[in-house]
């Protein structure tokens, strides 16, 4: 199918409602190749549904999500999706609590991911260096046979970031990283997230406006399920109507 | 004047006692071969005295006997090795003889039927509109051309309609015996719209002759089509009926699982049990209060209500309480639950089913014609399975109770913020649930056997209902089950009740794939979690 | 996650009850004079393969989180399986002397053999079949099921209505299979009769060496990252979802393999108490394997086999002796395993031995749901 965007990522008039509530009232968004982009918003704007859509855990009742142009969101099930190159770093850390830190790398690690594979697969050398490398970079190197359920919340998330890593995919969507983590852990985490954009494309959701200066990146606003404005920080905290609804006075 | 009344009436008396005996000759009666017996019979038939009738009666069942002795004949009862003898007439007893005193009065098969076509007859004449009704249809089974005179001059002088519809239908049935065409026609018009197999039969077999004119053969086909025709219908109709009624249980049995789950999330698998309890409650009860009364059962409602209630809130508070949050730990704990109560109540009532006995007022049924027949027990089983549903219906919405129940089906949490007791409304919940499957039970008690087991034979169904119509919404059990009750009834007659019951199973499996959370589920994010 | 040294412990006890029987009654028979007898041979044979299926189960429950109550149909296959080759041995041995068809199609005036029956007078087709049956239910139904993602309890009352459904099937003598008489009146296999002593003692070292295999592979498989999945699945199958990985898929291969090994248990079993019968499709005999793998220690493996061994020995106890005592029992132990043994026996004996090192209790998963 040949791409009718350039887009990574391209979101037209999205609607979902749940029960009669809408939760994503005719959304567009579209992210370019290897951008960072910000997504904010009051709780209960849909930026949560949004994700949920693209990484096919729900099905939107009207509107096109297309990935890389030609891939269809709104058909493919999450292990497709996850498969075509787009990871999730979940709000609520979310990883697998009974499996040691090194198994939960170990599953996250781009590759071949039938059972025959994972009945006859030996670690590669390169593999581990990888794990290895991802272990040190989130700081988790001294916890590898630590139980997923035996950390910290800030430990939780920077697993789940390792494993966004070792996934290699090509988007990248975040949701809350900075909650829990201390004021030079949420730094690091942003510099990590700047880097990672350019090869990759991010979007990241979040509430600490700080953590979203020190992005540095354009910003889009939702609210009640579309979008509010859209533009660099400055920009979007000077529109009034973000003001009233989010930011304050 | 009243010496010679007396005499007069005293000589009236023996000439009549004098004829009737005179008339038969027991001896005779007694030694003849059967193709004379034939002959006495016939003598009989036309001797239209009350004597002759119980003559006639007693020998059909088998107690007419000669009394040498006496040189009469009397009626004799078998005791062991001595028969019980009573005068014909009064009844009165007569002693008890040995059987070398007396010479029974034998039959054999086709006499058999012949005396019975010839008591039918006579009932035709009886005062009580039931044994006229009775004597028809015993005629409809073999209709004989020859009664024919009779069954005219019966019906010229009967009043009754309904007796009198019989009695046309069954004259038709005689005159298709006929060799005449005319006749023929005119017993097709007779039976025309008749739905009862005799019916049916009849016509089959009339048409299988050769000889028939064309004009006579078209109107019976097309009588016969007409027929069959109308028995589909209305056996479709039964069939609905019956699954109805199997629908109403499986409602009352699974709307209680449907509340648990729906509140909850926890599976409970001594649900049946609870049923069962409902049930063996209908029969404690009636050990006190005489079941042919309804007052039995309108009193057995509440308590099993309470009984099993009870045992849901025990249940609840012991058990369930302490698995909160762990759906699969609670199927299987209260599956050890189920299994104790069914032991318990094996070992207390014994393991053999117990018989409740339906109401005089719920037994009988409303026969709309032959083919369908709305029997009161399962009327009643429907209209209060209605009851329920209703009153239930009210609870859930207008009751503060049912608004917090709901709110608590839909979203703990949120629910528990807003001050809700989540955990007293989970025990009541449970209550409720368990309640009405105590009820469930009662209305079991009325269609079916109560044992032990009796929980297991509908917790699959129930969970067959619970799953296919979906959780949180009280419209679609009742959809679920009705539509399962009647899937079940009308796939019987075509497969076989095991057949039917693995083709639903198997249809419930697939069905699973397109809707895995039923047909009416709740939607939205926090049902999802 | 139960101690290494108790599953050492268990393993051993069960090379040790082998290695015992061999020489006893095998080996030494006159001169050890502790030969078991028929009747214990056999009941332990019993024993071991319910052991098998126990950890069969555990396989899709303890690892992969998939509670099956219909297990015992897929041990009930495999003895079908089994039972319609010892029919086909019968040959003319029969009551009405029939070489081909066996006594209750006789009975039921049938002029041929179903073509279902076709095959099984070999022991390599029989063989094969006892594998094949249940892992291709396991597959059909497992795909059906597991597509739909249907989970939790729902797949677990679907899996009560398969074995249900089964049974009906199986009860009716029109189905070929014996009808509620079921197969029985073998008389060998592979020419051996079975009502020898010799017989008996090769099939409950068969059915030993069997669990063992069935331990050892379960193992292996579950040491792989194939392994690590199926616990990804268990706790947190949507994650493992977003992580690109086919549950499906994984689930499916879990299911079909759980399924076979039941299968054989099913197989070892009929031979050695001679008779297989629609009952054993009954929904509480499945549930009744779950209590084994509750009890013993879910996701051991180990634990498995031996709260097989441990509930069956109380059942043979009660039944013997207060048999209406047994149901109470066998529901008392349902409540009190999920009240009071979240882990089992054997994670209760961990608890323990931790508690007695002085050492905290481990981290044990939440758990069962």
């Amino acid at each position: 199918m040949i791409p009718v965007t350039r887009s990574v990522l391209y979101l037209d008039g999205l609607s979902v409602s749940f029960d009669g509530f809408k939760a994503l009232n005719n959304l567009s968004i579209d992210l370019a190749p290897g951008e960072l982009r910000a997504v904010i918003g009051p709780n209960g704007a849909g930026k949560s549904t949004m994700m949920d859509v693209v990484t096919g855990k729900t099905r939107p009742d009207e509107g096109t999500a297309l990935f890389l142009g030609s891939h269809d969101l709104t058909v493919l099930d999450e292990t497709e999706i996850a498969n075509l190159g787009i990871g999730r770093k979940f709000q609520k850390p979310s990883v697998i609590e009974t499996l040691t830190v090194e198994e939960n790398l170990e599953l996250a690690l781009a590759g071949n991911r039938s059972p025959w594979q994972a009945i006859m697969q030996i670690l590669r050398p390169q593999d581990r260096r990888s794990m290895n490398e991802v272990a040190s970079r989130v700081g988790l190197t001294d916890a590898l046979d630590q139980l997923g359920g035996a950390l910290s919340h800030g430990q939780k998330q920077w697993l789940e970031i390792g494993m966004l890593l070792l996934q290699e995919p090509k988007v990248l969507l975040v949701d809350e990283p900075a909650a829990g983590m201390t004021d030079s852990e949420t730094l690091k985490t942003a510099e990590l997230l700047k880097s990672l954009a350019g090869e990759h494309t991010v979007m990241v959701v979040e509430h600490d406006m700080e953590f979203v200066e020190a992005l540095g990146c354009k910003v889009t606003v939702l609210h009640e399920g579309r979008v509010l404005a859209e533009g660099s920080l400055p920009h979007v905290s000077s529109n009034n109507e973000v003001i009233d609804v989010y930011l304050g006075r | 004047m009243v010496r010679v009344g007396s005499f007069i009436f005293s000589l009236f008396f023996l000439f009549q006692v004098a004829s009737a005996q005179t008339f038969v000759q027991g001896k005779a009666l007694a030694d003849a071969s059967l193709k004379e017996k034939a002959v006495w019979m016939e003598k009989l038939a036309s001797d239209d005295s009350e004597e002759a009738t119980r003559i006639l009666q007693y020998w059909l069942d088998g107690i007419l006997v000669y009394w040498p002795q006496e040189n009469r004949l009397v009626r004799g009862i078998k005791e062991g090795r001595r028969y019980q003898l009573q005068d014909l007439m009064t009844e009165e007893a007569l002693g008890a003889v040995s059987s070398r005193e007396i010479d029974r009065v034998k039959t054999n098969n086709s006499l058999r039927s012949a005396l019975k076509q010839v008591l039918g007859s006579r009932q035709l004449g009886s005062s009580d509109r039931n044994v006229r009704l009775s004597a028809i249809a015993e005629l409809k089974r073999r209709p004989d051309y020859k009664v024919l005179p009779l069954l005219k001059k019966r019906e010229a002088s009967e009043q009754d309609d309904q007796v009198a519809r019989q009695l046309s239908e069954l004259i038709g049935l005689v005159l298709l015996e006929s060799a005449e065409a005319n006749d023929q026609m005119e017993g097709l018009r007779r039976i025309s719209g008749g739905l009862s197999p005799e019916v049916k039969d009849s016509l089959s077999r009339f048409l299988l002759n050769p000889n028939l004119d064309p004009g006579v053969v078209e109107v019976a086909q097309r009588e016969l089509d007409a027929i069959t025709r109308s028995l589909m219908y209305w056996g479709i109709g039964q069939d609905l009926f019956f699954g109805l009624s199997l629908g109403s249980v499986l409602l009352l049995a699974a709307i209680g699982l449907a509340i648990t789950f729906g509140v909850m999330g926890v599976i409970n698998m001594a649900h049946g049990e609870f049923i069962m309890l409902g049930a063996y409650t209908t029969f404690v009860i009636q050990q006190w209060i005489p079941a042919t009364s309804m007052w039995s059962l309108l009193i057995s409602i509440p308590t099993a209500f309470v009984v099993s209630g009870t045992a849901g809130i025990i249940l609840e508070r012991l058990v369930i309480r302490h698995l909160y949050g762990r759906p699969l730990e609670t199927l299987l704990a209260t599956f050890g639950v189920s299994l104790i109560l069914q032991q318990l109540v094996r070992t207390v009532f014994g393991p053999l089913n117990q018989s409740v006995v339906t109401p005089d007022l719920l037994s009988g049924a409303l026969d709309i014609n032959a083919a369908f027949s709305v029997t009161y027990n399962r009327l009643f089983v429907i209209a209060f399975a209605l009851c329920v549903l209703v009153t239930l219906w009210g609870v859930m919405q207008r009751t503060p109770f049912g608004v917090r129940v709901r709110a608590v089906t839909m979203n703990r949490g949120m629910a528990s913020s807003m001050g809700v007791q989540t955990q007293r409304v989970d025990a009541l919940a449970f209550g409720l649930g368990s309640g009405i499957a105590g009820m469930g039970g009662v209305a079991l008690s009325q269609l079916t056997n109560v044992g032990p087991n009796l929980g297991q034979s509908y917790i699959v169904d129930s969970f067959m209902v619970v799953v296919f119509g979906g959780v949180g919404n009280l419209f679609g059990t009742v959809f679920a089950a009705l539509s399962l009750g009647v899937a079940n009834k009308m796939l019987e007659p075509l497969s076989g009740a095991v057949l039917a019951k693995i083709l639903i199973l198997v249809f419930i499996i697939l069905f699973i794939q397109k809707r895995p959370r039923g047909l009416f589920a709740l939607k939205g994010r926090a049902a999802e979690d | 996650m139960i101690g290494l040294r108790l599953r050492q412990l268990v393993f051993a006890s069960i090379i040790a009850l082998i290695a015992y029987v061999f020489l006893a009654n095998v080996m030494f028979p006159a001169s050890m004079g502790m030969a078991l007898d028929s009747y214990s041979l056999t009941i332990v044979g019993k024993y071991l393969c319910f052991a098998i299926l126990a950890v069969a189960l555990d396989l899709v429950w303890g690892y992969c989180g998939i509670l099956s109550l219909g297990h015992a149909a897929f041990f009930s296959l495999g003895g079908y399986a089994m039972g319609m080759y010892l029919m086909r041995q019968i040959g003319e041995r029969g009551t009405y002397g029939h070489p081909v068809l066996p006594d209750f199609m006789v009975f039921l005036n049938w002029e041929q053999l179903p073509w279902f029956w076709y095959g099984f007078d070999a022991f390599w087709f029989a063989g094969l079949m006892i594998f094949f049956a249940p892992g291709i239910l396991a597959f059909v139904f497992g795909w059906f099921a597991f597509r739909s993602r249907v989970s939790g309890v729902y797949l677990s009352i679907i899996t009560q209505a398969l074995t249900y459904a089964l049974m009906l099937a199986f009860f009716r003598n029109e189905m070929g299979f014996g009808g509620n008489n079921g197969l029985t009146d073998f008389k060998d296999l592979l020419g051996y009769p079975l009502t020898s002593d010799g017989v008996r003692v090769w099939l409950m070292l068969s059915s030993g060496l069997a669990l063992l295999l069935s331990l050892f592979l379960c193992q292996k498989l579950l040491a792989t990252k194939f392994g690590r999945v199926l616990v990804a699945v268990r706790d947190s199958e949507s994650r493992t979802r977003f992580l690109g990985y086919r549950v499906e898929h994984f689930k499916l291969v879990a299911f079909v393999m759980s399924a076979m090994i039941a299968g054989l248990a099913g197989a070892l079993y009929v031979p050695q108490v001679g008779i297989i019968n629609p009952g054993e499709f009954s929904p509480l005999a499945s549930i009744e394997v779950v209590v084994w793998v509750a009890l013993g220690g879910r996701g051991s493996l180990y634990g498995a086999a031996l709260g097989a061994i441990v509930v069956n020995a109380a059942k043979t106890f009660f039944t013997g002796f207060y048999p209406e005592a047994w149901l109470f029992f066998l529901g008392a132990m349902f409540v009190i395993s999920t009240l009071y043994l979240p882990r089992g026996i054997l994670g209760a004996l961990e608890d323990l031995a931790q508690q007695v090192k002085g050492k905290a209790p481990k981290l044990s998963q939440e758990g069962l749901s």
